[in-house]
């Protein structure tokens, strides 16, 4: 949601207009991510420039993948065909092909689009030789948190491949009841990457409904590639994802809303929580906007410029 | 009430909220998947107390990276079986309404 915008009016505006309301989201992003503001300019004027000379100048990127299996007991180690599953949703779902986009409410068939981004397993590790862009590694801890250590070795975890040619995808009995988080662009290289738990991994295999279908790894990548949540993470309608074609929304939806559902003056359409950067269940969220797709664009031909070169 | 059986992890289960009741399982105890993550309360025997998320907006817990917001400071029970969590001189206050081992009910006092 962007304030006082209405979908799809976001072509040949200036960029984004901060307002006073927004800036408790951005004190808590420094808080908790010190280089978000420098990077956040930079994104901005890359999104400006992309809204000037338009999409078309973009080239499809694929961006080589590896996922780091972290298991204590064996039916933690998930099969290749989970892994396999995980990669195909992600393709299908950066390129508007998901067969469930049919979901989304006459209202923003128009406002879907495909980022242009692929997905493929490593072929290569960092030190070049063959790879099957899979790394498998035994651990003591029964669980990890949102701290990261699930990103060291020395830790119980398996170290990052270079963020600057990989996306890190770490997969592992995330505790707390979380089923992933992300970094976002611009912070350390050594924690670059996404950590999603295992039953919330792709389909198939030990993943447990409503979150069996892949779209919790669609969501953090997302965040990599720098989009926010669609309510803006404030609950007063005046957070923002810099986003101008999601409507403002109040709060996260959960599970599988009807549609519409009315917040922050935003009827008659209301939330768009068919969107992947809302809460809801995997069945409900099938799709970006144009608005993210630039911002995710913005974000490749800006601070992840090098990966899938 | 006996202050050291209390002690240990509190994951909140806001699908059995009701009456404005909030309810709370120990570490554990199996609690479905929730995107929006869960509130979960560690009471410390030397007296403090981490909270991870929110207690009683479960919207609310989580970061815009999907990390939990973290919050920590110290926590007591006084005569009336109210817990008191004291955090940057702010003091939020629960009642006690019931407990046992595998279940804690408690109603925000604001
Ligand atoms: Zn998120």
């Amino acid at each position: 949601m962007e304030n006082q915008t209405i979908p799809g009016q976001e072509n040949g505006k200036a960029p984004v207009q901060r307002k006073c309301g927004t800036m408790s989201v951005h004190y808590r992003l420094l808080e908790q991510h010190p280089l978000f503001i420098a990077n956040q300019i930079n994104i901005e004027k890359r999104v400006s420039e992309l809204k000037k000379f338009g999409l078309e100048r973009l080239i499809p990127v694929t961006i080589p993948v590896v996922v780091h299996v972290i298991y204590k007991n064996p039916s933690e180690n998930i099969a290749d065909q989970q892994i396999f599953s995980q990669i195909d949703v992600l393709n299908e779902d950066y390129k508007a092909l998901n067969v469930d986009i049919s979901k989304i409410p006459t209202i923003w068939q128009n406002t879907t689009a495909s980022a242009h981004i692929s997905f493929a397993l490593a072929q290569k590790d960092p030190a070049g030789n063959p790879t099957t862009g899979i790394t498998r590694t035994q651990t003591t801890q029964d669980s990890f948190g949102d701290d990261d250590s699930v990103k060291f070795a020395v830790s119980g975890g398996a170290d990052a491949w270079p963020a600057d040619d990989y996306l890190n995808i770490w997969v592992c009995n995330l505790g707390g009841g979380l089923l992933g988080y992300a970094q976002f662009p611009g912070g350390p290289a050594s924690t670059d990457g996404v950590v999603i738990l295992n039953k919330a991994f792709g389909k198939g295999g030990i993943t447990q409904a409503p979150f069996h279908l892949g779209r919790t790894a669609t969501h953090e990548v997302g965040h990599y590639l720098n989009l926010l949540h669609i309510w803006g993470d404030t609950h007063q309608c005046q957070g923002t994802d810099f986003v101008a074609d999601t409507p403002n929304a109040q709060n996260p939806n959960t599970g599988k809303p009807v549609f519409p559902h009315i917040s922050c003056s935003n009827g008659p359409n209301g939330d768009m929580f068919v969107n992947y950067m809302d809460y809801v269940d995997d069945d409900s969220m099938v799709m970006f906007t144009a608005g993210q797709v630039t911002r995710m664009q913005a974000t490749l031909s800006g601070a992840r410029n090098l990966i899938g070169i | 009430m006996d202050k050291n059986k209390l002690e240990g992890n509190w994951i909140h289960s806001h699908e059995e909220d009701a009456d404005g009741n909030i309810i709370f399982r120990p570490e554990g105890f199996q609690l479905p998947l929730t995107r929006a993550g869960r509130a979960a309360i560690n009471l410390k025997s030397d007296n403090s107390y981490v909270l991870k998320g929110e207690i009683g907006r479960i919207s609310n817990n989580l970061l815009a990276d999907d990390r939990y917001k973290h919050k920590d400071g110290t926590w007591m029970i006084d005569d009336d079986n109210i817990l008191n969590l004291n955090a940057n001189e702010e003091t939020q206050k629960f009642k006690i309404i019931s407990f046992a081992s595998d279940k804690l009910v408690v109603k925000n006092m604001k």
